[in-house]
């Protein structure tokens, strides 16, 4: 099935990736159908791009958390998320939302709401966190200045 | 909206399985017990309301944005 992407123009989706968001994202709660979009056209590389596939415009960059923040560790009701399956690790996948502006250096990631996907049920579902210490509006830029700082 | 008036200590039922009990008033501010199925999401509004500003704002990412993180990336690795 071919859709019109924010960011890659027309893409023709494998229509058996679609994850459904049955509750929508804070936000754009009327959108319930999205597709993962890789930046260098697979897995790996930094941004996902989650994108609606009935709405070019709604695209939302997104993080593998664990990759900046390894002790990153949200706290969220289990009922909460039941609805999308098992909390499997091997079939969930999170992420973090990322705003970008054009000033990079002022870039945040939302580590109090993320988004979890399960990769069997084709089921997400955007989570508020417990836990009080995870900012809406995290630095990402430094964070990333300062882990490939310490991986080096 | 309804409004009702409530003593310390009482509570009104919404539905069937959730119940917001006033706990204590000291001043302006109101201490509200809340008992629902864990399966309802319970925000404080303005952390709400934050949370759909920031994907709206994530949503609004230009193509600028993007190629300047591709580039950040690009000198990091």
């Amino acid at each position: 099935m071919e859709i019109m992407t924010k960011h890659f123009g027309n893409v023709d989706i494998d229509e058996t990736k679609v994850i459904t968001f049955e509750d929508g994202i804070f936000g754009f709660k009327e959108m319930k159908d999205f597709i993962l979009l890789y930046d260098q056209g697979e897995e790996g590389g930094a941004l996902v791009w989650l994108q609606a596939v009935k709405d070019p415009k709604t695209c939302l960059p997104l993080i593998n958390p664990m990759m900046w923040f390894p002790d990153y560790a949200p706290e969220v009701e289990d009922d909460l998320i039941a609805s999308i399956g098992q909390l499997d690790p091997k079939v969930l996948d999170i992420f973090t939302v990322v705003v970008i502006p054009d000033k990079i250096e002022q870039m945040t990631t939302n580590l109090k709401a993320p988004i979890l996907i399960n990769r069997e049920t084709k089921k997400g579902r955007q989570v508020i966190a417990n836990d009080e210490t995870y900012d809406i509006r995290h630095n990402l830029y430094q964070q990333m200045k300062l882990m490939s700082k310490g991986g080096e | 909206m309804l409004a009702l008036t409530r003593k310390v200590g009482e509570s009104i039922i919404i539905g069937d399985d959730v119940e917001i009990t006033v706990l204590a008033v000291h001043g302006d501010q109101i201490k509200i017990g809340i008992d629902a199925p864990r399966s309802v999401a319970i925000h404080r509004k303005e952390v709400y309301l934050q949370i759909q500003e920031e994907n709206q704002a994530a949503a609004a990412t230009s193509e600028a944005g993007a190629l300047a993180f591709k580039d950040f990336i690009k000198k990091k690795s």
